[in-house]
């Protein structure tokens, strides 16, 4: 009772107290009771901070003297000051000493609001009370929870177990497959090299046949112009003398050239390579070329003249239709680009899933290649060769496919294996599975350890919003939190992507989705995977007697 | 080949244009230049054309008011009458009012009197016996008399006070009056009139076509102001505080308020409010012009040095520097009113007892502001409240933007039911702890047949007209939307009854803040971003005519609604559009500014151009409303600077990260925690300032030449300026600096620094050393302050706190003085006598604080007085109850701090120092 005098004496305004507490330790008001030491009425106080010495009588004078603010515990007085709730029958908390008299209450007991337009009741016990409700729930939860989280990690042990086995059988069978595959392989390489070697002979025969039909081909036509230049020859030399001058050109009106009616002497040389006359031989080598539309036009045009004038004027024609620069590649995907843009800039969650990408229909190209020949039909022994080419073919890749399935499976178990699936590969059976939850406008479906997805309920495909990362939960809880992330690029923003925040549940749920952020989104998971019992203790805050 | 290179460069060059435009700033080309705009072009193009205006003597007689003059203005060229008023305004005829109508009106012209306060009154004006070539008026008290000059051939207007001479009203002959006509048909090539052929009766912008059934209607006149070197105002435009010329450099400044994506900083495009008032500035006197026309109007301005040999050379001896303007309008009225000074402060009073002042705000507006859009639901505001708490942040105010509408359907006036089903819960949660909610309600009315409001306002014709008397439908954020015709009281009294808490719940007692945005108005789809201006308003009044003012409609149609029912709630609305008179209903921001450091550095002189133009209570989004702030030195730089700016909000879009205050690191945190608690211990002083603003239409932020007027060095300084007249701020603009160059007004003066305690001489400049927490800020010799420098989670729960005086004694160390102004800072208690204004004076050693006005009671008390520059230790300081005070004293910072003298704020009393 010595403590009273000097705690009335002290405050500044009149208090009631609740003596009738056993536990209440008298000390300033807002002092927390291990500071309780510092505060001693027969001293000079030291500002906490060691700034200044004051005395005792300037601690909870309603005017701020030290700078951390120490002074002051139990008035709004200083900026930095903390006042301390006893909350008997709850927990304890400081509060910024602001809030002290600011007819808002903030500690459950009032104790912040003793000189205050408000009166606060003192609802700790009742507080208290629900508390202890609240962590017997938890408490039941856990348990309850950590029941399943067993059964969890035993089907995860096992089915690890499972997968170990399984892989080792794999890996035996593997040994065999590869083998024979590397068997079929060399087959195979044989078969073709024998293949191809048939083939080579048979096309390099087959070659040597076409050539020599086109050098015969050639030499009758260069004989049936050389005939041709010898009768026009015949015709023009018309004193026969074997030569021809440029004066019996003349006489044949057709080559005036200029068409004014005379043969001009330079016009009839010009036939002559500019020379006064030609002998037979350099008429059917050189003259005829120049000579030969001219001295055709009063003549029945003949089937080989006629398929050359076409072609010339194709030259000149037809081939500029094709632009090259239409069928650049680098065009095209320009092309889908700006339509997916387009579709991005019209709104939100509509940006994704275009389907295959467009391509605007091509003008077919003019085929340019000459159709080869079509070869002539292989004989028995070569047929035989390819047909067991194509055997040993089949086999090999029949070896392969089996070779690669089995390897992906292996993959897979592995991988499974290597994946963190908490310590204890509790979420393990939840890898394979999907939950979905809904809000007004969109169907949110979580993959775990896949991806996260959203789906307007007006239609529409669905949106990647991040495929597994990582667990994000920290240091202290690191299978807390879990990442997706590179989903669907936002419209002038960054990747879609998803923090999921597990809690320990009795089913495996998704409870809500938000986007804090733009296209950052935040799910909400419980699952008993997460009832550890470790967890359950950080929900717990000191209590003061 | 050559030709398809070419095409192709210049393709490529346009779409790489534009792409670097829409990242850095406006699509100008969707805003006019004035070479695209006939009014524009006809106006600036005048000089050195045939265009003669003469008085006819014989038509001088007083005006109806039999105060005034009247006169008819003849055009020789073509035979137009005018009617031409001058009226000497206000109790001290300090301000002259010039308006110019036709004499005979075809069409009955827009008067904007509207934005004007009720019942302007007027002074007698003396009419001279007229000469043969002019004629003089006489008017205004003995001791500031004043004189205008009329000739009639040509006509000019001189305007003198005492025998200099301020302003000269078409000196340069720029009058142009387009007289209303009908269109003639046929009119031969040679007989074309420039306003007939120069898109005179039909204008395309864009795809856009004005029908212009009227014909051209535009007016025109220069200004001069004589003697002049320093203009300033126009407000909005994102430039220089002081403004620059614009004849022969640039298009003249801009006013058509429009709604424009991502503006561009340094040129006078036009933004989303428009305040056609300029005060121009020199070192012997200061004047204002007022030209109040709600049309589309620009504003050019060059510089003259002509005097002896110039337009001035018979009225002024020497050179002259001058500021010449230019002001020209596409519809309406010249209607112009000239504050005649002569000081600076003298100027702003007479705009505010023509224009209005602000009305007091509650005290949580003058608190710190969250907002972005959006908060998406009541548990999402409810947990930025708690984080604030939980991080120990003050705060006021929390902000939602357009989506809580049912749906997010922007069917304003609606919660949605869902993530806002108890919008009375979010509401009480927040005032039970001194704080408010502002929620948006925009004035584009969603098409929809579920929608009372639309269905309502179809029924009643209350929407604006196409030219065919069909409702306009516009796009805007709901899509299909129709816009009110807030022209028509009608319609303001039916959008009022829509803030009844029986129709929008949630608006009990006045406790929710009304946001107006988008009110220029802004159309998606129409020209400009606005309405075509052909639409039809009541009366068959164009929108053209009334364009700049359709904001200001708006706000005033929802300070009704606001006061009717809560009629003893001090509403607070914030609007992104305004025009003249504007600040009476609503405050404003600088609309869609950017997280960039160039945009902090304009947030000064905006609002400093804001403030002097009436508006006093401004500020720009912190820190920045468009794209993630590149580093956390801006963040931190963009609030401190925000902390000593009027309006104290932040703001974010919705593509932004999140970031609210708590979400930054720790040191992040603290710097901006300290920002606001820097300004909540000024609040009493900064409240006060608005109180002063109510009166007397002074600005709250002020350029440092306003309490400064001979401190020539002074009229260009926009980095620094003064917060009411005992502050001088330049917070960090910049990125990196370890120092401020700072300018110290006032040869004579000095100015103690608040963050390094040193004592600075006026007349000089220094460099200020600078660390990330600095927010460099003086007071100003012989200046008393006065504090609370308590912190609470809210301001509006300090209102009972105690109080700090902070004082700097002149040099003679003998005297000093302040203002204080104190009441319940939410109801209109305060006039009926339910607040004190008190004044404390420190002279000689003696602390005086005196209550001059009301009476209120308050709990506040002093805790503390801090006296600055006091050499000697006093050996005694005793109150007036007798009470001996303790206290300490510093002798190296010559300090002097007296200890809980306890001294209430409601009594008037004494210290004594011995």
């Amino acid at each position: 009772m010595l403590l009273t005098g000097y705690l009335v004496s002290l405050l500044c305004y009149t208090v009631t107290w609740n003596w009738s507490s056993a536990t209440q330790v008298l000390r300033p008001r807002g002092v927390a009771l291990q500071k309780k030491i510092f505060y001693d009425p027969s001293k000079d106080f030291n500002c906490l901070d060691g700034s200044l010495k004051i005395p005792f009588v300037f601690v909870n004078d309603d005017y701020c003297d030290c700078a951390d603010g120490s002074d002051e515990p139990g008035t709004p007085a200083c900026p930095n000051g903390v006042f301390h709730c006893s909350n008997l029958g709850y927990q304890t908390w400081d509060i910024p000493s602001s809030r002290v008299n600011d007819g808002i209450c903030d500690c459950c007991d009032g104790s912040d609001e003793y000189n205050s337009t408000i009166n606060c009741v003192d609802n700790c016990s009742e507080l208290g009370k629900e508390a202890l409700e609240a962590a017997r729930r938890l408490k039941e939860l856990f348990s309850e929870g950590s029941k399943i989280r067993l059964n969890l990690i035993k089907d995860a042990k096992s089915k690890a177990e499972e997968d170990e086995r399984r892989l080792e059988e794999f890996r035996k069978e593997m040994e065999k497959v590869e083998n024979t595959k590397k068997e079929k392989e060399a087959i195979k390489k044989q078969a073709e090299e024998e293949e191809k070697a048939a083939l080579d002979k048979f096309r390099a025969e087959a070659d040597a046949q076409r050539k020599a039909q086109e050098e015969a081909e050639m030499i009758k036509i260069e004989e049936k112009e050389k005939l041709m230049a010898e009768a026009a020859f015949k015709e023009l030399d018309k004193n026969s003398d074997g030569i021809l001058s440029y004066q019996e050109v003349q006489q044949f009106i057709k080559f005036d050239q200029n068409n004014d009616g005379v043969v001009d002497p330079d016009e009839a040389k010009f036939f002559l390579h500019m020379k006064e006359e030609m002998s037979l031989d350099e008429f059917t080598t050189t003259g005829w070329i120049i000579m030969k539309p001219f001295y055709l036009k009063d003549k029945t045009p003949e089937p080989l003249q006629n398929d050359q004038a076409p072609s010339e004027q194709d030259a000149d024609g037809d081939v500029e239709v094709e632009h090259p620069s239409y069928e650049s590649d680098g065009e095209t995907e320009d092309d889908v680009e700006d339509s997916s843009n387009n579709a991005e800039g019209e709104g939100e969650g509509e940006d994704e899933d275009h389907g295959p990408p467009y391509h605007s229909p091509k003008r077919p190209r003019p085929d340019t290649t000459v159709t080869e020949a079509p070869l002539p039909e292989y004989d028995a022994e070569t047929l035989a060769i390819i047909e067991k080419a194509k055997q040993a073919k089949q086999e090999y890749s029949d070896a392969e496919s089996k070779f690669l399935s089995l390897n992906n499976q292996i993959r897979e178990i592995e991988a499974s294996l290597e994946m963190d699936y908490g310590p204890e590969r509790e979420f393990a059976t939840l890898h394979g599975q999907c939950f979905e939850f809904s809000d007004r406008e969109y169907i949110y479906k979580f993959c775990p350890f896949n991806t996260a997805t959203q789906r307007s309920k007006s239609g529409g495909g669905e949106t990647n919003l991040g495929t597994w990362g990582d667990w994000t939960g920290g240091d202290s809880d690191r299978y807390s939190r879990m990442r997706y992330e590179n989903g669907v690029q936002c419209w002038n923003g960054p990747a879609r992507s998803v923090e999921v925040y597990l809690k320990c549940g009795l089913n495996n749920a998704l409870l809500s989705t938000s986007e804090p952020s733009r296209c950052e989104y935040r799910f909400e998971f419980e699952t008993p995977a997460l009832c550890r019992p470790e967890n359950q203790s950080n929900s717990h805050e000191h209590t003061e007697l | 080949m050559m030709i398809s290179k070419i095409i192709f460069i210049l393709i490529f060059s346009l779409y790489f244009c534009n792409e670097f435009t829409s990242v850095l700033g406006a699509d100008r080309s969707k805003f006019k230049t004035c070479s695209e705009s006939g009014f524009c072009r006809r106006n600036r193009n005048i000089k050195g054309k045939p265009n003669k205006w003469v008085l006819d003597p014989t038509t001088v007689q007083p005006s109806d008011n039999k105060l005034g003059f009247e006169a008819i203005l003849k055009n020789e060229l073509n035979g137009v009458l005018l009617r031409l008023t001058i009226n000497a305004a206000l109790k001290d005829s300090s301000v002259l009012h010039v308006r110019i109508n036709e004499a005979h009106p075809g069409r009955e012209r827009y008067d904007p009197r509207e934005a004007l306060v009720e019942n302007i009154e007027y002074g007698k004006i003396n009419i001279g016996k007229p000469t043969d070539k002019d004629v003089t008026l006489t008017f205004g008290p003995a001791d500031a008399s004043h004189k205008v000059l009329i000739a009639f051939n040509p006509f000019r207007v001189d305007i003198f006070t005492g025998d200099r001479l301020v302003v000269s009203a078409n000196a340069r002959e720029f009058l142009k009056f387009e007289h209303f006509r009908q269109k003639r048909e046929n009119v031969p090539e040679e007989e074309k009139l420039e306003e007939e052929e120069d898109g005179g009766w039909e204008e395309t912008f864009k795809s856009f076509v004005d029908s212009k059934p009227y014909g051209p209607m535009s007016v025109g006149m220069d200004f001069s102001f004589v003697g002049f070197d320093h203009v300033y105002g126009l407000p909005e435009h994102a430039d220089s505080f002081a403004l620059k010329n614009t004849r022969d450099e640039t298009d003249p400044y801009r006013f058509y308020n429009v709604d424009i994506f991502e503006y561009e900083l340094n040129n006078g495009m036009a933004l989303y409010g428009a305040i056609p008032f300029m005060a121009a500035h020199s070192e012997d006197y200061s004047v204002g012009l007022l030209w109040l026309n709600p049309s589309e109007t620009w504003v050019d301005i060059e510089s003259s040095n002509q005097g002896v040999r110039g337009l001035f050379s018979h009225l002024v001896s020497g050179e002259v520097k001058s500021r010449l303007t230019h002001w020209f309008s596409e519809t309406g009225l010249i209607d112009v009113w000239i504050m005649l000074g002569p000081t600076p402060l003298d100027v702003m009073r007479q705009n505010g007892k023509i224009t209005g002042t602000l009305e007091l705000p509650p005290y949580y507006a003058i608190g710190y502001h969250q907002c972005r859009w959006n908060y998406f639901s009541q548990e999402e505001l409810n947990e930025v409240e708690r984080q604030f708490d939980a991080n120990d942040l003050p705060l006021d105010v929390l902000w939602l933007d357009i989506e809580y509408t049912e749906g997010r359907s922007k069917k304003y006036f609606t919660w949605d039911p869902v993530m806002f089903s108890d919008p009375k819960g979010l509401i009480t949660n927040l005032t039970s702890k001194g704080r408010q909610l502002v929620a948006i309600i925009d004035p584009h009315i969603k098409k929809d047949t579920n929608y009372p409001i639309y269905n309502e306002a179809v029924q009643n014709n209350y929407f604006i007209k196409n030219k065919d008397g069909n409702d306009y439908e516009g796009y805007c954020w709901p899509g299909p939307a129709l816009y009110p015709d807030f022209l028509n009281p009608a319609v303001r009294e039916w959008w009022s009854s829509k803030f009844n808490p029986e129709f929008f719940p949630g608006f009990t007692d006045g406790n929710v803040g009304i946001w107006n945005d988008m009110n220029e108005p802004s159309v998606f789809n129409g020209p400009e971003m606005s309405a075509p201006r052909d639409v039809v308003h009541m009366n068959g009044i164009e929108h053209r005519d009334i364009h700049n003012m359709y904001g200001f409609l708006v706000t005033k149609a929802t300070y009704k609604g606001l006061t009717t029912f809560a009629p003893n709630r001090r509403p607070f609305i914030l609007t992104r559009s305004f025009f003249a008179g504007s600040q009476r209903y609503a405050m404003v921001w600088t609309g869609d500014n950017m997280a960039k450091w160039e945009h902090l550095k304009m947030s000064i002189p905006m609002i400093l151009s804001l403030g002097i133009s009436g508006m006093a209570f401004s500020g720009a989004d912190a820190p920045g409303f468009f794209y993630d702030p590149e580093s956390t030195e801006l963040v931190v730089r963009w609030y401190q600077a925000a902390a000593f700016q009027p309006f104290y909000r932040a703001h974010a879009h919705l593509d932004t990260k999140h970031r609210e205050p708590y979400l930054y690191d720790e040191e992040t945190k603290n710097l901006i925690r300290l920002a606001t608690r820097a300004r909540y211990s000024y609040l009493p002083y900064i409240y006060t300032l608005f109180y002063e603003a109510s009166i007397n239409g002074t600005p709250i932020m002020r350029p440092v030449w306003l309490h400064f007027p001979k401190d020539a060095k002074a009229f260009n300084l926009e980095e620094e300026y003064l917060l009411g007249d005992s502050l001088l701020i330049r917070p960090v603009l910049d990125k990196g600096v370890s120092s401020v160059n700072v300018y110290f007004p006032g040869e004579g003066e000095s100015w103690l620094g608040i963050e390094d305690d040193t004592i600075y001489q006026g007349g000089s400049s220094a460099d200020i050393h600078v660390t990330l927490d600095s927010i460099p800020r003086f007071q100003r010799a012989g200046s008393i302050i006065v504090k609370r420098e308590r912190m609470r989670r809210s301001c509006s729960l300090s209102l009972g706190d105690p109080m700090t005086l902070q004082i700097f004694l002149d040099a003679e160390e003998r005297h000093a003085e302040g203002k204080l102004y104190l009441d319940d800072g939410s109801s209109y208690n305060y006039k009926s006598g339910g607040y004190i204004l008190a004044e404390v004076i420190y002279d000689k050693m003696v602390l005086t604080y005196r209550i001059i006005h009301g009476s209120f009671p308050t709990n506040s008390w002093l805790e503390r007085v801090v006296i600055h520059r006091i050499s000697n230790k006093p050996s005694k300081i005793e109150a007036t109850n007798g009470a001996n005070l303790s206290f300490k004293y510093n002798p190296t910072s010559q300090t002097l701090i007296i200890r809980k003298p306890s001294l209430m704020m409601g009594d008037s009393w004494q210290i004594k120092l011995s």
